[in-house]
C-alpha cells in the first residue's frame, strides 16, 4: 500500500499533515478550556459519583493539550487520570480539586508565561499523587 | 528520498471524541489518504468494514460506554481475508501497561500513547508498512499479527507452536565434527592448481 509509485515524500506528508493539524489549533484550544470548565463543573456536583465522566473529559484534555503544545497542562490532566484510575482514586475528592484548580491555573495566562510558577503547580501535583494516588498494580508508562 | 503513497488507501478512524477525530482526519489526509471514514461508535465502525475494504484502521479503545478492544477483536475473528489482516492502530490517552497488554491481546499491530502528532503517526504507518510479522489464528482464541517481536525459539521444555518449530529434539551427531580444514575446504573457493 505505502510503496505505490507516486505519493508524497516523507517531508511532504509531513509538513501537510502538520499544516492540516495546526489549522485545528484554535477550536481545539477552545476545546481544551471547555472541558477544563466542564470538569470543574462535574467536580463542584460531586467528584465520587461523576468519576468516570470525569476522567474521560481528563483523557481528553491530556490528548488536546499534548498534541497542541500545552504540554503542563496535559501533565495535569495525565495526573488527574492517574489519581482516578488508581484504587479508590474517585473517593478523593480534595485531591481531584487540586487537579482541577492545577489545570485552570495553567490556562491562566499570567501562569502560563511564568515557567516558575508553572513548575510549582507541577510539583504541587506530584506531591498531591504520591499521597493520595497510588497506583500499585497497574504501573503507568513512562512518559 | 523516502516515498509515502496513501492515495489509495482506505483508512478507517474510530474515537468517541470529536476533536481527536477532527486531529486524525486532518494528519492521515495529509499524509496523503483521500477516503477517510470517521465513526465515534462500534456500530458505524462495522458498518463501513462491512461495506468497503479499509486498508488502514486507527482505534482509541475508550469509547463512551463501549470497548475499542471488542472492535479489533470483531475485525480480526469475524471478518473475512484480507480484512481481517488489515492494520491496527491502537490510540490511547492515559496508559498503563494493562492497555498496552489488552490492545496486544486484541490483534492489534501497535499502540500509540496519545497525545498523537502527525510525526509520531508517520513514523507508526511507516513501521507497520516495514512489519513483517506473521498473521497468526490460535484455536484458543487470539487472532492477529505474532504477538513476539522477536522469536528466539519456544520456551525451554515446551514444543513450539509454530507450524515450522521443531517438534522433537535434535538427536546425536551420526557422524564425526568436521575438522575446521574440512570446512574451509567447503566454504572457501580455491584456484585449482595443475
Amino acid at each position: 500500500m505505502l510503496a505505490r509509485p507516486g505519493g508524497l515524500t516523507v517531508e511532504q506528508a509531513l509538513a501537510n499533515a502538520q499544516r492540516g493539524v495546526e489549522t485545528l489549533r484554535a477550536q481545539c484550544t477552545d476545546a481544551v478550556d471547555e472541558t477544563i470548565a466542564k470538569i470543574c463543573a462535574l467536580t463542584s456536583q460531586g467528584a465520587e459519583q461523576n468519576a468516570k465522566t470525569i476522567y474521560a473529559l481528563s483523557d481528553e484534555v491530556f490528548a488536546l493539550a499534548g498534541t497542541f503544545g500545552m504540554a503542563d497542562v496535559s501533565k495535569a490532566a495525565y495526573s488527574l487520570c492517574a489519581l482516578l484510575a488508581s484504587d479508590e482514586g474517585a473517593k478523593k475528592g480534595a485531591a481531584i480539586r487540586v487537579h482541577v484548580e492545577a489545570m485552570k491555573a495553567l490556562r491562566n495566562p499570567v501562569v502560563a508565561a511564568d515557567a516558575v510558577a508553572r513548575a510549582k503547580v507541577l510539583e504541587g501535583l506530584v506531591n498531591v499523587s504520591k499521597r493520595f494516588g497510588k497506583v500499585e498494580n497497574d504501573k503507568p508508562l513512562a512518559r | 528520498m523516502k516515498r509515502i503513497n496513501l492515495s489509495l488507501a482506505s483508512v478507517l478512524l474510530l474515537d468517541a471524541s470529536d476533536h481527536n477525530l477532527d486531529i486524525l482526519t486532518q494528519a492521515v489526509k495529509g499524509l496523503g489518504a483521500q477516503d477517510v471514514h470517521r465513526c465515534s461508535n462500534i456500530a458505524d465502525a462495522e458498518r463501513v468494514i462491512n461495506r468497503i475494504a479499509v486498508d488502514l484502521i486507527l482505534v482509541d479503545p475508550n469509547l463512551k460506554g463501549e470497548d475499542g478492544h471488542k472492535f479489533v477483536e470483531w475485525v480480526r475473528r469475524s471478518t473475512p481475508d484480507p480484512m481481517r489482516a488489515t492494520p491496527i492502530i491502537m490510540l490511547s490517552g492515559y496508559s498503563t501497561i494493562t492497555t498496552v497488554n489488552r490492545a496486544r491481546d486484541a490483534g492489534a499491530n501497535f499502540f500509540v500513547a496519545k497525545p498523537i502528532t502527525p510525526k509520531v503517526l508517520l513514523d507508526r504507518v511507516l513501521w507497520i508498512g516495514r512489519d513483517a510479522r506473521n498473521f497468526i489464528e490460535v484455536s484458543s482464541g487470539y487472532c492477529g499479527p505474532e504477538r513476539r517481536f522477536k522469536f528466539e525459539g519456544p520456551p525451554p521444555g515446551c514444543e513450539g507452536r509454530r507450524a515450522d518449530d521443531l517438534k522433537a529434539p535434535l538427536g546425536d551427531s551420526s557422524a564425526p565434527n568436521m575438522s575446521q580444514d574440512e570446512v574451509n575446504f567447503m566454504i572457501k573457493p580455491q584456484r585449482v592448481q595443475l
